[in-house]
């Protein structure tokens, strides 16, 4: 009789782990920072957003006395995923933007982590605590905009064959924005080349795939992340009437907060294929709605 | 759709037979918790096929797989890792039957009556780890025959390597079943990735015009009933394919069909895969229910040198268990023991990426079901019950978190 080891559960795993998934989502990054790099020009604002993340949440740590070694740091914090957003969406010259930046995300990282109860995206409410005192833009210089947006396309595309995002919340999000733009414009008779210049403003596509389909933000079914992406539409648009900058940001991070909400209601109607439908028919209703009031 | 590498045991590599145990164990309770009421003691002499004990629930009989002296009852680990009572057989090596009737020419020489008597009386059940009474599907009306060999579970190859080496037999069986039953047509689900098995039915399916070889796609778990029944008539149904007057059969159950019509003999052995790195020869066995796996095994060809950090798990990598030691007991419903290295993946907290409801066969929703785990009525309301312990929410989660744990034990709450 020979002896074994005994665990419980499945004992083959899939090899698309959080790790796995969380380094292809930096490595995705990359040719937007090249870009801004090529057209910002600043090494010291890419230097700082890339190094103080790091300090910042060392030293949290330190304080939390969480027993992390330095290898944890690097290759499984996703400290380099805050660094890239910081970099991305500050302006290279607002160095006090980046270290508020800096310590706000390492903070609400460290605070928050391994908390089951608050879903709470740190990098995206980071940038929300720097929208004060800074415009959250991409790149403004209209040649690097239509490049971008490939690039964009180009990761959405390439994340969502990989299934590293949540696709229906883009999906619905751009559509959604497309369909109220759409009547808008044409309420108001204006050139319809404007609509989609409008969706590809304040890096929303960037936003949108980073932040505004952050996983742990985000609901779970996809029922819910209609919702979610239909709200947001919504959002996007009626901030974007209310403030010309950071209206991005400031509708995702309110929807961010109805997550749980959306999650409950999901969970309610889970079954209920009647309601599943009212469900969807109405949040439509509700984009084209909105469509038609901000058009006139 | 979820596609698992399934490092499967080649189906052409010739099925290993094992037929020489000194002592067999025949269980008395079976997977589905059923107790079968001894009805031989101490000191018989038994043949082999013969009825040793029955459960009085079903009138369901257990034959002996071996002829021999009865030495004693003993309690013994089954594949599901329960300590059920055993009747111990010591095997004369003789093959003595009490009446052996050899050889049917006619197969389908029965009425519909005497077939399920017949699968009654021979101890036939499902193969397929679900062990469910195969007469109780057959009584019903049915207008389809559905033979699933699509077989998912990573690893366990039995009915791959039953379908590639008795294609014709298998034929033959189902051909049999139809005209008995009087079957409008029958179906046989082959994974469309399994060509090797497809060609061999192609080359006798000419001679069977109300067979069909249907190929469906390369997923897990494409062999669940539910899956097969949707794939290949596009229908939905609540509890049982009988509903639908359709009857699905694993490859491993018609095989077993074909032996009671052809030969007379009743279910005293099964094909069973042995496999993973920690087997030096791993293979698909014939064996003898009662048989113990490590004697199994060790006839086989053994084990590799070293198996400290190994796992011995039953039904497969993502339906079974792992346990302790080798001494477990062959039952009907066992389809293979895996030898594999256990690797401790790092835990991570949950990121609500969604992908196990997305994956879901079920449609049900695990994690929230993982999150709930206290709240009784929640669990109710989400259809906890429904869950057929796949492993896929496990298998796909990027968290290395193990949901089906978690719904296994909502589901012992909401019973």
């Amino acid at each position: 009789m020979r002896h074994f080891l005994v665990r419980h559960g499945v004992f083959i795993k899939t090899n698309r782990d959080v790790l796995k998934i969380m380094n292809t989502i930096i490595i995705s990054m990359i040719p937007f920072v090249i870009l801004k790099l090529i057209v910002v020009r600043n090494v010291i604002g890419f230097l700082m957003c890339l190094i103080f993340p790091f300090i910042f949440e060392g030293i949290l740590n330190i304080l939390k006395k969480n027993k992390r070694n330095i290898k944890y740091y690097f290759l499984d914090s996703y400290t380099l995923f805050g660094s890239f957003i910081l970099y991305l969406f500050v302006e290279g010259s607002n160095y006090i933007a980046i270290l508020i930046g800096s310590v706000m995300i390492s903070l609400l990282k460290v605070v928050l982590e391994n908390n089951k109860k608050i879903n709470i995206n740190p990098y995206l409410w980071g940038l929300v605590f720097i929208t004060f005192f800074n415009k959250i833009e991409y790149i403004d210089t209209n040649i690097y905009i239509i490049i971008s947006v490939l690039i964009s396309i180009i990761v959405f595309i390439y994340l969502s064959i990989k299934r590293y995002i949540k696709v229906s919340i883009m999906l619905t999000y751009i559509t959604s924005l497309f369909i109220i733009y759409l009547i808008i414009f044409l309420l108001n008779d204006l050139d319809i080349k404007m609509t989609l210049l409008s969706l590809f403003n304040n890096g929303l596509l960037i936003l949108g795939i980073y932040l505004a389909s952050y996983s742990r933000s985000t609901p779970l079914t996809r029922l819910g992340q209609v919702i979610y992406g239909n709200i947001l539409a919504i959002l996007t648009v009626v901030f974007s009437y209310l403030t010309s900058f950071n209206y991005v940001i400031i509708s995702i991070a309110l929807i961010s907060l109805l997550t749980e909400v959306i999650d409950k209601f999901t969970v309610n109607i889970y079954g209920n294929k009647r309601l599943r439908k009212i469900t969807i028919f109405g949040i439509y209703m509700a984009v084209i709605l909105t469509g038609i009031i901000m058009g006139i | 759709m979820v596609t698992i590498s399934d490092n499967k045991v080649n189906s052409s590599k010739k099925i290993v037979k094992w037929d020489k145990p000194e002592i067999v164990y025949i269980p008395l309770e079976d997977n589905r918790g059923n107790c079968y009421r001894p009805l031989v003691k101490k000191g018989d002499y038994v043949y082999k096929e013969d009825i040793v004990g029955v459960c009085d629930e079903y009138d369901f009989p257990i034959c002996s797989s071996v002829s021999g002296y009865v030495s004693d009852f003993f309690d013994k680990k089954i594949g599901t890792g329960k300590l059920v009572k055993c009747l111990g057989i010591e095997n004369d090596f003789k093959e003595k039957y009490k009446v052996k009737s050899g050889y049917r020419k006619n197969m389908s020489s029965f009425s519909k009556d005497e077939f399920v008597q017949m699968l009654r009386l021979n101890g036939i059940v499902g193969l397929s780890g679900n062990g469910f009474m195969s007469y109780l599907k057959y009584k019903h009306d049915i207008k389809y025959l559905v033979v699933n060999g699509a077989e998912c579970e990573p690893y366990i190859s039995c009915d791959n390597a039953i379908m590639y080496q008795h294609a014709e037999d298998l034929l033959e069986g189902i051909d049999a079943i139809c005209e008995i039953m009087g079957l409008e047509k029958a179906y046989i689900a082959i994974k469309s990735n399994n060509l090797k098995i497809i060609n061999m039915f192609l080359k006798y399916i000419n001679s069977y015009p109300n067979i069909k070889v249907y190929p469906v796609f390369d997923y897990y778990p494409v062999g669940w009933e539910k899956n097969i029944v949707k794939d290949i008539f596009n229908i939905d149904y609540d509890k049982y394919s009988i509903e639908k007057g359709i009857v699905v059969s694993n490859v491993s159950t018609i095989y077993a069909i074909y032996e009671m019509l052809k030969y007379n003999k009743s279910l005293t052995e099964r094909v069973i895969t042995i496999c993973g790195d920690g087997i030096k020869n791993p293979c698909n066995v014939n064996v003898k229910i009662g048989d113990v796996v490590s004697n199994v095994i060790n006839n086989i060809g053994g084990y590799k040198k070293n198996t400290n950090n190994h796992l011995l798990i039953t039904n497969g990598p993502l339906n079974g268990i792992s346990h302790s030691n080798d001494d477990i007991v062959v039952t009907k419903d066992l389809t293979g023991i895996v030898v594999m290295e256990n690797i401790d993946e790092k835990v991570y907290p949950c990121i609500k990426c969604g992908k196990c409801i997305k994956v879901c066969p079920a449609k049900i929703m695990p994690v929230t079901i993982m999150n709930n785990l206290n709240n009784s009525k929640m669990l109710k309301h989400l259809d906890c019950d429904k869950c057929i312990s796949c492993g896929l929410c496990s298998y796909i989660c990027p968290s290395h978190i193990e949901i089906k744990e978690f719904v296994k034990k909502a589901k012992e709450r909401v019973k």
